[in-house]
């Protein structure tokens, strides 16, 4: 591995090394980079990541970067080729997010947030809206741990505004 | 109740409604909006229905559209709610004072992609609606010269085959707009209910419509030629098919066209009717259209054996009377 490595630290005092390619797939992280804010020797300290949230970050990121080099490399690959590959990426991704509790997808969309890395906030938000999909409300309330709060007679009106949705 | 760490209110509002609702459909959105009064404020911007409405419909991205539904209760998210789901017509009670001042917005789609999209008036003004209420009702949404390129090609060849494809890649959206009483319907069974050729012009017909009462017919019908007037698309070279006629019309089940008036009193009871967006809907709307045209079938039977009967009595009867009249003639 010629690429440099960069030292990230979680809030719990973990350390993670990570490909600097790999990193940069975090804005905020990329932004640190260019300004030369990054010391070889001293890890980055991200305050509003835990370490278990972190490693799956990192692993996020490792996955994308093997996949952008291969785009450069193979850029004349054939349309199947393409499409085997996206396939690919997306079963590693549907497995990635299946892997996880719903407590530990808000923690992740959260650190995702904070380090801005654009696709992993497309891809958790999205798995999140995938599971609600079609879920009548006191489905969405189970999944989501919403306490239900309306009053019976708010609660009859906004059936009824609704019903047109679930029946 | 304590509230959970896995609660949906850890995240930001801000994630919450720029980041996961804009991914959620219609009835999801609705749905979420029903769980907890926190959830109903972020579902109910208008910002987000609106965005959801325009990307399902966007022919009513149109300055009259859009005034009309700024006057609905909830704006966008009652216009949604009242086009999205199918409706079930309801006989109404005040058939004195049907609807005035109806917009069409259309849309049509083939294999996902947008082919036509257009906003109309339906003419009714004043001068004109005593012709309009006495006349058969056909709204058209094309000159009659117009025609629209549609980037779809005929191969050729096997004509069925290529009727089969076009019949189960179309959708239509037919909204109709109430802009007095706010009130707005997706009249159109979406997925096709029958595609044929029409036998005096040549054109292919597919038919988008939904059965009231199992006696009538709101039929939004597209037909599909070729691009040159008056001329069939040729079966052996194929070539781009136009969109040349989308029009609405009502039919009674002798496949009569309704006078305005009795077909905006039908309207009007599919404005108010009751709205259901249950699963395989489409499947159904198709399914009673087919027993319709079984029944249709049918009466047409009953009527023909009907008149057969009496043609045959009225024949007797003039033979006796014939009879009659040569023996009084002869045995005088």
């Amino acid at each position: 591995m010629s690429s440099n490595m960069i030292m990230l630290k979680s809030s719990d005092g973990a350390s993670f090394e990570i490909e600097e390619a790999a990193a940069r797939k975090s804005k905020i992280i990329a932004n640190m980079i260019e300004v030369e804010c990054v010391d070889e020797d001293k890890a980055i300290p991200l305050q509003n990541v835990t370490g278990n949230i972190l490693a799956l970050v990192i692993e996020y990121c490792n996955k994308h970067i093997v996949d952008d080099d291969d785009d450069v490399a193979t850029e004349e690959a054939s349309e199947e080729e393409e499409e085997a590959k996206k396939k690919k990426v997306d079963d590693w991704e549907a497995e990635f997010m299946n892997s996880m509790s719903l407590e530990t997808m808000f923690e992740l969309l959260l650190a995702a947030n904070y380090l801005n890395i654009k696709s992993l906030i497309d891809l958790v938000c999205q798995t999140i809206a995938n599971n609600i999909k079609d879920k009548t409300p006191e489905e969405v309330r189970k999944i989501f741990s919403i306490e239900n709060d309306f009053t019976p007679e708010e609660e009859e009106e906004i059936r009824k505004e609704n019903a047109w949705a679930f029946g | 109740m304590t509230t959970n760490l896995d609660s949906i209110s850890t995240l930001h509002p801000d994630i919450i409604q720029t980041q996961i609702l804009t991914r959620l459909d219609g009835p999801t959105l609705a749905s979420t909006a029903a769980t907890s009064s926190y959830l109903q404020s972020l579902c109910s911007q208008e910002k987000l229905w609106r965005d959801i409405s325009i990307d399902t419909w966007p022919s009513i991205n149109d300055p009259r559209v859009v005034e009309a539904i700024s006057s609905f209760p909830s704006g966008y998210r009652s216009f949604f709610a009242d086009s999205y789901p199918f409706t079930e017509h309801t006989w109404q009670h005040d058939k004195h004072d049907p609807p005035t001042g109806l917009i069409s917005a259309v849309d049509l789609y083939y294999r996902g992609e947008l082919i036509f999209s257009k906003v109309q008036e339906m003419e009714m003004e004043k001068g004109k609606s005593g012709w309009f209420l006495s006349s058969p009702f056909r709204v058209d949404m094309l000159d009659p010269k117009e025609s629209i390129p549609t980037r779809i090609q005929y191969p050729g060849g096997d004509y069925h085959a290529w009727v089969r494809k076009m019949e189960e890649g179309m959708r239509l959206n037919w909204i109709v707009i109430d802009p007095i009483k706010k009130r707005a319907a997706n009249i159109s069974s979406r997925k096709a209910v029958s595609a044929r050729r029409n036998w005096l012009t040549g054109d292919l017909e597919i038919r988008f419509s939904i059965v009231v009462a199992a006696e009538t017919e709101v039929a939004a019908v597209v037909s599909w030629g070729s691009a040159e007037a008056w001329k069939e698309v040729d079966e052996e070279v194929g070539g781009e098919v136009h969109v040349r006629d989308l029009r609405l019309q009502v039919e009674d089940r002798e496949g009569k066209c309704l006078k305005g008036k009795d077909s905006l009193v039908i309207l009007q009871g599919l404005l108010e009717g009751k709205r259901s967006c249950e699963d395989g809907e489409e499947e159904r709307a198709k399914g009673r259209y087919e027993e319709y045209v079984g029944m249709k079938k049918q009466w047409k039977e009953r009527k023909e054996r009907k008149e057969k009967a009496q043609d045959t009595i009225c024949m007797i009867f003039g033979f006796f009377l014939f009879v009659i009249l040569w023996s009084f003639i002869l045995l005088r």
